[in-house]
C-alpha cells in the first residue's frame, strides 16, 4: 500500500508520499493559499481517497489529488482560525469546523452551505483571550452524537448532530481540555479518555462525570497531556503526548495496553524538541503512526506506536498531520 | 449569516489588555428608548470611510457588546447622509473598550465629545438613548446575549461635516482617570488620493526551473 502523509502548518501544508522521509508543498500558483498561510489542520475520509480538508486563517480548503490542486471552499469562517476539521465517518458531506473564536459551523452538503451551531461555549479566557476548539469526533456508537473539545471551556456533546449541545465538565481539574478518545466493549460499556492540560481524565458515565487518572511522575513527568488517539485494530491501544508546556521543550509519548488505566513511555529513537502536538493513525494500517511536535519534528512508527524513529526533515511549526492510502 | 469579527484591547482599570476576539452577529441601535435591528455587515473597526459625500451627519454612541468577561462598552459613531435614515448608516466602532462592570456606578457621568472638522459637540452617557435600561439589562450580565452589540445613541449630539473629514469621539471618564478614542477619516468615494493611479502591473516572477522554492 503506497499512502500519502499530511502536514498541517504554519507554512501551508506539506506532503510526503514516502513514508515521512521527504515532504513538499504544492507550488503557489496551485496551491489556493499562499505557501506561508497558516494551517491548523488536515482531514482525509476513507470514502474521498485522494481528498483533504485543511482549515487555515484565510477560509476552509480542498486538496484534489486527482487536480493535484488546493480549492478554498466559501464559508463564513474566512475572517476566523479554522483549527479542526472533521467528516462523519458515514457521510463525508457533513463536515463540522472548530473554529477560534470558539464556534462550530456545520455543512451538510459538502461546503455548499453553512451554519453556525448554537454553542454557548465560553467567549473569553483570562489565560488565553479566546477560546478555541481543540478537538471534534463522531461519536463511534451513536451517529448523532458529536463531542467536541475546547480551550478552555471543558467538553461539550451534541445528540442531534450539533444543533444543540450540552457542557459536560463535572469532575475536571482543569478545563483545559484538548483531545477525547471512545473506548467501547462488546458489553455496551464505555470509557471515555480526555487529555487536558492538568493530566489525563477519564469518564465511564458517557461524559457526565470526570475524574483524573494518576499516572506515576517517572511515567508521565508533566502534567500537560496534548493528544491522544486510539489504534485502530486493538480499542485498548491507546497513545498519548505529554509535554512540559505549550509548546514546551520536552515531551514523552505515552502508551497504555489496558485502555487507559496503566502507561510506559513508547521508546523514541531521540528526545522531542516540544511537545508532542498531534498522532495520526488510519485504519488501513493501524501499525503505521505518525506524530509531530509543534516545532517541527517528525516521527514514524511501524509498530503501532512501541517504538518510534525520527524523520530527518522538519517543518518549523507543525499543528496537526494525518495519512491516508494514495488512490491507485 | 453576517457578522463583525471584533477584536478590541479591552483596557482594564490598570490599563492591562485582554483582547478577546468575539463575534457581532446582531446589532441593536437604540435612537430612543426602543432598539431597531442593524445588519451586522454594516459595522466596521477601519480607519477610514468612503462616503457617498455630500453633508453627512455623524451621531456620537455609547456600545455595549457582550463578552464572557463581561459585558464591554466602547466608543461608536453613526454616520450617515443628512436627511437619511439608519437604513443609509455606517456603524464605526472603535477597538478600545472598557468593561461595564467598572463603569456601571458612573456611566451617567461619561463626557463624550465628538469633533469633526469645526463642529464639534459635548454629551455625557447620561443622554445615551435607553441607557439607563441597557444598563439595568447588563447589570445581570447573562440579559445581554452572546454575539449581541447594543448601540446607545444620542442624536441631539450629533455634528453635521463633509467629506473629507477626521472624525474623533473620546469618551472620557473622570473617575478613573482614562479616554476612549476613536478616529477615522471620512472620505468620499470618489475622492482620488493618488495624482495619477496607474494600471496594475504584472510580474511574471521566476522564469527557470522553480522546484526549489517547495
Amino acid at each position: 500500500m503506497s499512502y500519502t502523509a499530511y502536514a498541517a502548518t504554519m507554512q501551508a501544508v506539506w506532503f510526503s508520499h514516502d513514508e515521512g522521509e521527504s515532504w513538499s508543498r504544492l507550488l503557489t500558483p496551485t496551491g489556493g493559499f499562499y505557501n506561508e498561510a497558516r494551517s491548523w489542520c488536515v482531514a482525509t475520509h476513507p470514502d474521498r481517497p485522494g481528498e483533504l480538508l485543511t482549515g487555515t486563517d484565510q477560509g476552509l480548503y480542498r486538496y484534489t489529488e486527482a487536480l493535484d490542486r488546493f480549492d478554498h471552499i466559501p464559508s463564513p469562517m474566512d475572517d476566523l482560525q479554522i483549527l479542526q476539521v472533521a467528516q462523519d465517518p458515514k457521510d463525508p458531506n457533513f463536515i463540522v469546523c472548530g473554529t477560534r473564536p470558539a464556534e462550530i459551523f456545520i455543512s451538510e452538503d459538502n461546503g455548499k452551505s453553512w451554519t453556525r451551531s448554537a454553542l454557548n461555549a465560553g467567549t473569553e479566557c483570562w489565560f488565553i483571550n479566546t477560546t478555541r476548539v481543540t478537538s471534534i469526533h463522531f461519536d463511534p456508537r451513536d451517529a448523532d452524537t458529536i463531542w467536541i473539545s475546547i480551550e478552555i471551556d471543558g467538553v461539550f456533546r451534541s445528540s442531534n448532530r450539533g444543533r444543540t449541545w450540552t457542557r459536560q465538565v463535572e469532575g475536571f481539574a482543569d478545563c483545559d481540555t484538548h483531545d477525547l478518545v471512545f473506548i467501547d466493549r462488546t458489553d455496551g460499556s464505555r470509557t471515555v479518555l480526555c487529555s487536558t492540560e492538568a493530566g489525563l481524565h477519564r469518564s465511564t458515565d458517557n461524559g457526565q462525570t470526570w475524574s483524573v487518572v494518576p499516572v506515576p511522575e517517572q511515567i508521565a513527568p508533566w502534567l500537560y497531556w496534548r493528544s491522544i488517539k486510539q489504534r485502530a485494530d486493538r480499542p485498548g491501544v491507546v497513545l498519548a503526548s505529554v509535554g512540559d508546556k505549550p509548546s514546551g521543550q520536552a515531551g514523552v509519548l505515552l502508551i497504555s495496553h489496558d485502555e487507559g488505566a496503566t502507561w510506559s513511555q513508547a521508546g523514541l529513537s531521540e528526545p522531542v524538541n516540544s511537545t508532542i502536538w498531534s498522532i495520526a493513525t488510519h485504519a488501513s494500517d493501524p501499525m503505521l503512526v505518525f506524530f509531530v511536535t509543534i516545532f517541527g519534528q517528525i516521527y514514524r512508527s511501524r509498530d503501532g506506536g512501541e517504538s518510534w524513529v525520527k524523520m530527518k526533515r522538519e517543518l518549523g511549526e507543525i499543528r496537526q498531520v494525518a495519512w491516508a492510502p494514495t488512490p491507485a | 449569516m453576517t457578522h463583525l469579527l471584533y477584536r478590541p484591547h479591552v483596557a482594564g482599570p490598570q490599563n492591562d489588555i485582554t483582547t478577546p476576539d468575539l463575534i457581532i452577529d446582531r446589532v441593536i441601535v437604540k435612537l430612543d428608548s426602543s432598539g431597531q435591528h442593524f445588519p451586522a455587515h454594516r459595522l466596521t473597526v477601519g480607519t477610514e470611510l468612503q462616503t457617498f459625500g455630500g453633508s453627512l451627519r455623524i451621531t456620537p454612541c455609547g456600545v455595549l457588546v457582550a463578552a464572557g468577561g463581561g459585558p464591554l462598552v466602547g466608543a461608536a459613531a453613526l454616520v450617515q447622509p443628512e436627511g437619511s435614515d439608519l437604513a443609509a448608516a455606517d456603524l464605526l466602532l472603535g477597538r478600545t473598550a472598557w468593561r461595564l462592570r467598572n463603569l456601571i456606578n458612573h456611566f451617567d457621568a461619561l463626557r463624550l465629545e465628538i469633533f469633526a472638522g469645526e463642529k464639534s459637540a459635548t454629551s455625557t452617557g447620561a443622554e445615551l438613548a435607553g441607557f439607563e435600561t441597557a444598563l439595568r439589562k447588563v447589570d445581570d450580565e447573562p440579559a445581554l446575549p452572546r454575539g449581541v452589540a447594543c448601540v446607545l445613541t444620542n442624536s441631539s449630539a450629533a455634528v453635521a461635516a463633509a467629506a473629507p473629514v477626521q472624525m474623533m469621539l473620546t469618551v472620557d471618564d473622570a473617575v478613573l482617570n482614562r479616554t476612549l478614542k476613536l478616529g477615522v477619516n471620512l472620505v468620499s468615494a470618489d475622492a482620488e488620493p493618488w495624482e495619477e493611479r496607474p494600471l496594475p502591473r504584472y510580474t511574471v516572477g521566476p522564469v527557470g526551473e522553480v522546484k526549489h522554492y517547495i
